[in-house]
């Protein structure tokens, strides 16, 4: 990646930017961590690579310094949303493009033992949101590095199986979930992880009154829970940042992704990100939405 | 509050079969309020399972709301506005109209079934209007029994 | 030393004995994911070297716990105790680091309140440490930390694993009790010392780091942490906890220094940026608690390592912390 280093040199030597958010390589899996590089000279860290797995757009709210950012392609809808939402005016980072043929998935990578990063990124390790992915090249870059990666036809369907799995009767689902959230041990980190979650006081720190009960209790957390699939809705970009950051693999993404295919379906095929124009669909309304269920 | 909660839950697994639904009625100030209002005066009968919470506007009603009060005991709520194009402010129930379609969903994906959320528009000159809602809703929900979810 | 020495076969009999008698915590393996839980049979219970996902630390210090509760009369509050649960607990191959990170955090529990709930637990625990003579996983770091991993002496009892079977040894009269539940003959013993740990640094921290609270530094120690409360959370030292109300519940709740809520008041915010509250997560492990208790709250177990969402190496935090240096003009920002 040595384009990358070299536009990031010629940045920070310009004075263009404060830091450059990017990858640098690290011992442990995925082997690369988010890097923060202030210094002309500590451009030579920067890496890009399939183990570049950090939606680095989380940082971008109230870093107080003007940054360039690497973003992938699926990550730069984040942006989108963020502009959309008048929380993070387009120029007030510089956005540094690239291609991306798929990330690995970090568990996999550790379950499988793997040392360091494989040469060629087989469909078996990747992240599932790569196989279905059509935005490998970041779009709206101020600067691309690298070389634009071809399309490739996806291996899978971006719903392939929910609506199989939310065919169950709603009782099973209660249970379903109510058992799965019951392993949640409320770090927060789904909530801290995602590039949309940026609420200076999230809804779970009131406590007059306690909407979101904190003790961890299967009830709470899956009502801790909902909320946070009500604040996805119509929203969630499918980074699958919260999921990998998950330390009890709580499939949340089943649930964002359903609500997103329903989202889909009622609003004219809208989904997050994909286009500055047409806005959030909570933030917007339509005189002749369904009003089937309406008595 | 935890009391009642505590005699709103046991109540309902007592006595299955005489089973009354608590319902909590979200009603918009300017029109389905005056509605039930004008039922009233009107001396037009329907059940007493709903408990009236006025609110500015079904805009108003945030989804913890309807979340909170499922949470607290009751076995549906109710979030009724003005007709499409009479909102006291212009836009207020197409807002609603999308958030609680999209929380029907959510309820739906997360095991509860959606039915326990019902919304409807009823004016402030449809008093026969508001008297069958709730006697509509308050039948779905003793269809669907008590909630023992959340 | 003469030891007992038992087979495989002869540990899994035995806990399964054990968990008919009382209540035994062992790692236990549910869909890929290793954690202290309540054994039901002895089969499942996982020997080998490999790490839990949380400390034995959740076991005394609950996530959530219930202190009381109360109810409101028309002129009267009326308080009720929450229901006690006394019988006696067997924790089952914990590793020495969670033993020292128990015996760490018994100074606090007893500062100036003893902590009735805590010392109960501990009390009625019988804790049964597996030996780690080799690192679990490359992110172990417990040798820096000054701990031979080897022995555990404020356990109950230490199992060390060999090639040729298991050797077990008690060091307490519970100790004793619980390894009776397993059959197996006293054997000589071989030496048992500590191998491939990796390379000691510095975790003398204590001055360096009130020297140079204010050093530009800071900023750079860790800009990747995003705030969550994993590694406070899976961490066997950290004892930080929050008091809610909750329905007429009061319960103790563990809370997070990283997370912006922790010192977040009505009017004020103490710690606004992110840097200053992971300054403060080093500085209570390496400073305040050293200078107040003699030891280091931390005991190299590498959890937060594996478990950081950003990949954030502690070890490399602390060599950082090494190179601490004033700031040339001095103050923060």
């Amino acid at each position: 990646m040595e384009q990358l280093i070299q536009e990031a040199k010629k940045l920070l030597e310009e004075n263009k930017v404060d830091v450059v958010i990017g990858y640098r390589s690290s011992p442990l899996p995925p082997f690369t961590r988010p890097a923060f590089i202030r210094r002309p000279e500590d451009c030579e860290q920067l890496v890009f690579n399939c183990g570049s797995v950090y939606n680095l757009t989380r940082y971008l709210i109230g870093l107080g310094e003007k940054p360039a950012i690497v973003v992938k392609g699926c990550e730069q809808r984040g942006l989108v949303v963020l502009e959309q939402e008048n929380m993070l005016p387009r120029d007030s980072y510089l956005l540094i493009g690239v291609g991306c043929s798929g990330q690995v998935d970090e568990r996999k990578l550790r379950e499988g033992g793997f040392d360091r990063l494989p040469e060629q990124l087989s469909d078996e390790l990747m992240a599932d949101k790569c196989l279905y992915c059509d935005q490998h090249n970041t779009p709206d870059a101020d600067i691309f590095v690298g070389d634009e990666v071809e399309s490739v036809e996806p291996r899978t369907e971006r719903y392939a199986g929910l609506d199989e799995f939310f065919a169950q009767d709603y009782e099973e689902l209660y249970h379903h979930w109510t058992e799965v959230f019951s392993r949640c041990i409320r770090c927060y980190a789904c909530r801290n992880i995602c590039p949309l979650c940026y609420c200076e006081q999230c809804i779970s720190y009131v406590n007059m009154p306690q909407w979101l009960p904190r003790s961890v209790a299967d009830n709470n957390n899956y009502l801790f829970h909902m909320r946070r699939v009500l604040c996805m809705a119509g929203r969630c970009i499918d980074c699958g940042e919260c999921e990998r950051a998950c330390p009890v693999d709580i499939p949340l993404r089943t649930l964002y992704k359903r609500i997103a295919q329903k989202i889909e379906g009622f609003f004219y095929g809208y989904r997050a990100g994909n286009n500055r124009e047409q806005l959030p669909p909570l933030q917007d309304f339509n005189k002749d939405d369904s009003a089937d269920f309406i008595l | 509050m935890a009391d009642a909660e505590t005699t709103a839950k046991t109540k309902k697994k007592a006595d299955r079969t005489g089973f009354e639904p608590h319902i909590i009625g979200f009603l918009c100030n300017w029109c389905t309020y005056a509605g039930a209002d004008l039922a009233g005066t009107s001396r037009i009968g329907y059940p007493t399972n709903i408990k009236a919470v006025r609110v500015p506007c079904s805009g108003r009603v945030d989804a913890m709301y309807v979340i909170n009060a499922l949470k607290n005991g009751a076995d549906g709520v109710l979030v009724s506005g003005c007709h499409p194009g009479d909102c006291h402010y212009n836009q207020g129930n197409y807002y609603a109209r999308r958030r609680f379609m999209i929380l029907r969903e959510i309820f739906s994906a997360m095991g509860i079934n959606p039915e326990r959320l019902q919304m409807s528009w009823c004016s402030a000159a449809e008093g026969a209007k508001w008297a069958q809602i709730v006697a509509q809703v308050t039948e779905k929900i003793r269809e669907l029994g008590p909630f023992e979810g959340i | 030393m003469k030891m007992q020495k038992l087979s495989e076969d002869d540990i899994r009999a035995g806990l399964d004995k054990l968990s008919r008698e009382t209540v035994v915590y062992a790692p236990m393996e549910q869909e890929g994911r290793l954690d202290f839980r309540k054994m039901e049979k002895g089969g499942e219970v996982e020997l080998g070297a490999r790490k839990t996902i949380m400390s034995a630390k959740k076991l005394f210090l609950p996530q959530a716990e219930e202190l009381f509760s109360f109810k409101a009369g028309k002129h009267s509050v009326e308080m009720i105790d929450p229901p006690k649960d006394e019988e006696p607990l067997v924790l089952f191959a914990c590793r020495p680091c969670e033993m020292r990170a128990l015996e760490i955090m018994d100074k606090v529990f007893n500062w100036d309140y003893a902590d009735f709930q805590w010392n109960e637990r501990r009390a009625r625990a019988t804790i049964i440490v597996f030996a780690c003579l080799e690192p679990l996983t490359e992110t172990c770091f417990c040798n820096s930390l000054g701990i031979d991993s080897s022995r555990s002496d404020g356990a109950d009892a230490i199992i060390y694993t060999t090639a040729e079977g298991f050797f077990a040894r008690a060091h307490s009269e519970k100790g004793k009790k619980a390894l009776k539940v397993f059959v197996g003959k006293d054997e000589e013993a071989p030496e048992f010392t500590t191998r491939d740990f990796p390379e000691k640094f510095n975790t003398d921290l204590q001055e360096k780091m009130m020297e140079n609270f204010e050093s530009p530094t800071w900023k750079e120690i860790a800009p990747a942490c995003i705030g969550c409360g994993i590694c406070t959370f899976v961490c066997p030292t950290c004892h930080c906890f929050d008091i809610q109300d909750e329905g007429g519940r009061r319960v103790r709740l563990w809370d997070y220094c990283t997370g912006a809520d922790f010192t977040l008041m009505l009017a004020h915010q103490p710690r606004p940026t992110q840097y200053r509250r992971y300054r403060q997560k080093v500085m209570h492990k390496y400073s305040y608690y050293p200078t107040r208790f003699g030891e280091i709250l931390c005991t190299g177990c590498g959890r937060c390592i594996d478990q950081c969402p950003q990949n954030i190496d502690f070890r490399e935090v602390l060599k950082k912390c090494n190179r601490l240096a004033p700031a040339e003009t001095g103050g923060e920002e």
